[in-house]
């Protein structure tokens, strides 16, 4: 007989829930068809588990990289001993900037810049060390399978998070500009300010804006597109630059260094945010991803094969019961569902 | 073995805070080749381990500065001790070992002839959210907020052997050398405890 106790204080549970181990998915999905009585118990574990965070606090902006430059030049002192050769220098400032990728050189630069202008907005915070130190705070925002989140930012822009998708910002930003990086899909609308231009960095591109609203998406099989709703942005790569107007939406795929720059319909791209499920001609498998994304449960097909659907539909602020009652109707589909996993027979 | 690892970006921008890509199968791939000397093996611990060290070190003691520089020592230390190191099968498990005691010195050190009370630490604070778009809750808003307040009551060892376990998934057998108990029952008993406190309310 197990208890919620029992659960949380069994590493092996632990790992199965925070999907740290994959092999341990069996075990447990075969327990919990053995034991009926006790999901109760399971579920309450297993949503303390998801439920609980810890507060991370992040190493300041650029404090890694400054360290291992110093711990690095550590070596370099010791080369500078008389019997071994000067040229060991130069070795070990390649082998630096090697090991940490290409990119990292135009990132220090701006860090240094980033960090002189925090300086003396920091000052004041640490009234107990006499020489200012540089104590950015980065935060992380993540949203998982199932959820959505809504932020404000300390200027004031505020953001929308859809599921599956992370964020990290500084909890202020600089004088001189805001930076937010972003994998998964966001919709901003950023508070004017001229004189701090916004930019979100996503995979290969940048998008700078001056105030205005507008969505972003990275979760297309690595693709990112980037769709304006008002105001102007710019959007650069290092390949080339382009300013979107209004409903215009740029689809940037780095595998092949294609840019599109096609119109879009604003409810279609922003329905997410209204809590709308969208389906546009979707096929059977656009729509198991888009029901996996927005329920964070786990789909398994039966009888898939030869199945072709083109199914359109909208949902708005329903649960998956209902969305699947409708669905199955229309689809002619049977399905179960328990707890998390469903199971859907053609 | 790979030697540098140059990434392959051809569109210049880059998250500069991405560890380099792993390029071992697994810990002790990795730990072996950094000791038999090999640079691009030191870099890819650094990268992969120096946040997770910050955040721990900030539960610890915050301050940001010590906890810096006790991490720079601490790499410092093992590059230069390399070919003495011994093997493991978990750096992250090694480094937090290694860091704790480094950090309790410094922090020991300093509380002795300094005021300790301008670093207040976090003290392994965590919190439970409620989610509102979970389908089939058992637990309600008013649970929730119960609860985070028996977290808060938790003694801070409870609150440290919860983080090494939900947050960290240390076993308990790293648990009892990390946390100094004697064995890995009385581990066992004491997260056992820490959660029986919480569970009383449910």
């Amino acid at each position: 007989m197990k208890n919620v106790e029992d659960f949380l204080t069994n590493p092996e549970f632990i790992r199965w829930v925070n999907h740290t181990d994959k092999e341990l998915g069996d075990y447990w999905e075969n327990w919990r068809i053995a034991n009926p009585e006790q999901l109760k118990a399971m579920k309450i574990a297993k949503e303390i588990l998801q439920g609980s965070s810890f507060e991370r606090v992040m190493p300041p902006l650029g404090m890694k990289e400054e360290v291992l430059e110093s711990i690095l030049r550590m070596k370099n002192l010791a080369a500078d001993k008389p019997n071994i050769e000067p040229q060991m220098n130069l070795t070990w400032a390649e082998l630096f900037w090697n090991g940490i990728g290409q990119m990292s050189r135009v990132a220090a630069i701006l860090i240094v810049s980033f960090g002189i202008a925090l300086l003396f907005n920091l000052s004041k915070i640490n009234k107990i060390e006499k020489v200012p130190i540089v104590s950015e705070v980065t935060i992380r925002k993540t949203t998982a399978a199932g959820e959505k989140m809504q932020l404000t930012l300390s200027d004031g822009t505020k953001v929308w998070l859809n599921s599956s998708t992370q964020v990290e910002f500084p909890e202020e930003f600089g004088k001189d500009q805001r930076i937010i990086t972003l994998t998964g899909e966001a919709y901003f609308e950023v508070e004017n300010d001229s004189l701090r231009p916004f930019t979100v960095r996503t995979e290969g591109l940048l998008t700078t804006v001056l105030g205005t609203s507008f969505n972003i998406n990275t979760n297309q099989s690595g693709r990112t597109q980037v769709a304006l709703v008002s105001g102007k942005v710019v959007v650069t790569s290092s390949l080339k630059t382009f300013t979107l107007s209004p409903k215009e939406l740029i689809d940037f795929d780095p595998i092949n260094a294609v840019f599109n720059v096609v119109n879009f319909e604003i409810p279609e791209i922003l329905a997410w945010k209204e809590g709308v499920l969208r389906f546009n001609n979707a096929s059977l498998r656009e729509v198991v991803t888009a029901l996996e994304e927005w329920y964070g449960v786990e789909i398994s097909l039966e009888n898939e094969k030869g199945v072709k659907w083109q199914f359109s539909g909208e949902y708005k602020k329903q649960t998956l019961e209902d969305v699947l009652i409708s669905m199955s109707y229309v689809q002619k589909f049977t399905y179960q569902l328990n707890d998390k996993s469903l199971t859907i027979r053609l | 073995m790979p030697a540098k690892k140059v990434t392959s970006n051809p569109y210049g921008i880059e998250d500069f805070r991405l560890p380099v890509t792993p390029t071992f199968s697994n810990d002790s791939e990795a730990w072996d080749a950094f000791r038999q000397g090999n640079e691009s093996a030191f870099i890819f611990i650094y990268q992969s381990y120096f946040d997770v060290l910050y955040v721990y070190g900030f539960s610890i003691v915050s301050d940001s500065n010590l906890i810096k520089d006790t991490l720079q020592d601490l790499f410092i230390d093992l590059r230069e001790r390399r070919q003495y190191l011994g093997s493991t099968d978990s750096i992250k498990f090694y480094l937090f070992k290694c860091f704790k005691r480094r950090l309790y010195k410094e922090v020991s050190k300093r509380s002795a002839f300094k005021d300790s009370l301008d670093s207040i630490p976090a003290d392994f604070q965590f919190i439970l959210s409620y989610e509102a778009q979970l389908i089939d809750r058992q637990i309600d808003a008013d649970k929730i907020s119960q609860l985070n307040d028996a977290i808060v009551k938790l003694s801070r060892r409870q609150r440290e052997i919860i983080y090494y376990s939900f947050f960290e998934g240390f076993n308990y057998v790293q648990i009892q050398e990390i946390m100094e108990l004697e064995n890995h029952q009385s581990a066992r008993n004491l997260m056992y405890k820490a959660i029986k406190e919480l569970r009383k309310l449910l």
